[in-house]
């Protein structure tokens, strides 16, 4: 099986309005998928990642802000195994937050050499 | 027994062999046909036998079924003229009823072995197209909206499409891969049934017993059968010989360290042995379940289970495919073996992955091993902890009676 990185994308200003108790709701709610995609074999590693961030450049580091421009964000990212990046990526639509449109997910198949 | 009763147990046992026999003559191409055609002559029946069944249901049915895909396939353009002499036609689709259900059964599971396809979604397609459950079933059973499982098969039947996926699968002709994706699917249909959310419920029980028969059709058939294939029927042996202990009179859950194990299924447990012997010592994750399961099962009480020896089985499945929920069940195995301290530790660590925080089985076993170290206090933060993140109904009233 082939490694695949699934990048989770949101809207920013929807995850900013969001109580703690929504925010933890999604997590349980992306916990369930996870434990799904672990029954089936498919879960290696992944975490939520928290707001705030820093964009290193040659000369300095640029922190958020004016940077943050795009509405949309990395918000958690999750690492699978999969035989193909279309069963990646059906792996990835079955997430509840991703069919009820909450979240995007983008699916990029790891370089390997194997 | 009501004609809608009737209905409803005929469409479980006839529904997937009709759409098979169907498939095999329109190709999995027209799978969506294959399934319209029954529905119809279904929807017919529900129709017509609203006061008074016919003498051979089943018959009726077959029949009906036949009338529509013969007056459907006629006016297709796909087909040839020279396949419409109603001799030809007519013999060929009775002959296709009269076939090898089991054999059918397999040859649908192989076609959606299909390596573009995910488990969940194989566990779909099995469930409507191998077992034969309604959409609002499988949206029951998955705990997902039932449009989402109708776009899930959508989009299933677009890929064969796609893929040129032909029905006429050769069983000498499947891989190893697809071997092990069988064994899988049945494994997960087992799980979906064997899940407490659900219940004591008979559509539960079902799904346990399609499974078993399914892997029993895998070990009749030298081509598919493996190690693992005795393995996996002993663990779903092993599980289904406790289904009847695992409610109460109330079909309330009760955990196995309170189970009566009287209740047990000897007879099951029997046959599972035998499976067990003919499993072999290979060690894949279904022979680690079946030999944790047969701990559980061969110990007299809960508290004389050999838990340093699930712990161990458990760390050998780690080095298969490790994963925090497995992490978690060899904690609790050390737990009961009497090292709570690293259990404790291991448990700690696990609870620094948001995911795991948020899970509610986590949050019961930190509560246990608490409550068992005498701390009331932080075990109770736990179960509460528990009950909020629980999404079951039958769950939540269980933590609520028994430990809050």
């Amino acid at each position: 099986m082939k490694r695949f990185l699934l990048l989770i994308r949101e809207d920013l200003r929807r995850v900013e309005q969001l109580t703690d108790e929504q925010m933890q709701n999604e997590i349980t709610i992306m916990t369930r998928w996870v434990e799904e995609l672990t029954k089936s074999g498919n879960f290696i590693q992944g975490d939520p990642l928290e707001n705030g961030m820093r964009i290193a450049t040659a000369n300095k580091v640029l922190s958020d802000g004016p940077f943050i421009e795009a509405r949309e964000a990395v918000t958690g990212f999750t690492l699978i195994k999969a035989e193909t990046i279309d069963q990646a990526a059906e792996l990835a639509m079955a997430c509840p937050l991703v069919q009820k449109g909450q979240i995007k997910i983008e699916v990029r198949p790891i370089l390997d050499f194997a | 027994m009501t004609s809608s009763q009737a209905i409803n147990s005929i469409y479980k046992k006839h529904f997937s062999k009709m759409v098979i026999a169907l498939a095999k003559y329109t190709g999995l191409r027209d799978l969506a046909t294959a399934e319209d055609i029954v529905q119809e002559a279904f929807a017919e029946a529900a129709r017509k036998w609203d006061t008074q069944l016919p003498n051979n249901p089943e018959a009726w049915l077959y029949r009906v079924c036949r009338n529509i895909a013969l007056n459907k396939l006629r006016n297709s353009s796909r087909f040839r003229s020279e396949d419409l002499s109603d001799q030809y036609f007519n013999y060929e689709i009775e002959s296709l009823f009269e076939d090898n259900h089991e054999d059918d059964q397999l040859r649908m599971l192989l076609a959606c072995t299909h390596p573009n396809f995910s488990a969940k979604n194989q566990v779909i397609f099995a469930l409507r197209y191998v077992a034969g459950f309604r959409i609002e079933q499988i949206a029951n059973i998955l705990g997902s909206p039932a449009d989402t499982i109708t776009k899930t098969l959508l989009r299933m039947r677009e890929m064969i499409v796609k893929e040129n996926i032909a029905f006429t699968f050769d069983v000498s002709g499947a891989t190893p891969a697809q071997v092990d994706i069988l064994h899988k699917i049945i494994y997960l249909v087992f799980s979906e049934g064997s899940k407490t959310s659900g219940g004591r419920s008979i559509l539960n029980l079902e799904l346990c017993e399609d499974a078993l028969s399914l892997g029993l059709s895998i070990a009749n058939t030298p081509l598919l059968k493996r190690s693992e294939t005795h393995a996996l029927l002993a663990l779903m042996l092993l599980n289904l010989s406790r289904f009847e202990a695992r409610f109460d009179d109330n079909g309330e859950p009760v955990e196995l360290e309170h189970q009566d194990r009287s209740k047990w299924n000897r007879d099951m447990i029997n046959v599972a042995v035998h499976h067990i012997t003919q499993a072999g010592d290979d060690t894949t994750t279904y022979h680690l379940e079946a030999a944790i399961a047969w701990l559980h099962v061969s110990a007299p009480t809960f508290a004389e289970t050999d838990w340093q020896k699930v712990a161990l089985l458990y760390d050998k499945m780690l080095t298969i495919n490790d994963s925090p929920f497995v992490r978690m069940n060899r904690s609790i195995a050390l737990f009961y073996s009497g090292d709570s301290l690293t259990a404790l530790h291991q448990l700690k660590t696990l609870g620094e992955s948001a995911f795991m925080q948020q899970h509610y089985l986590f949050h019961m076993a930190l509560g246990k091993i608490y409550m068992a170290m005498g701390d009331t206090t932080t075990a109770k933060t736990h179960f509460v902890k528990a009950f909020d993140l629980s999404t079951h109904e039958v769950e939540k009233r269980h933590i609520q009676k028994s430990y809050l």
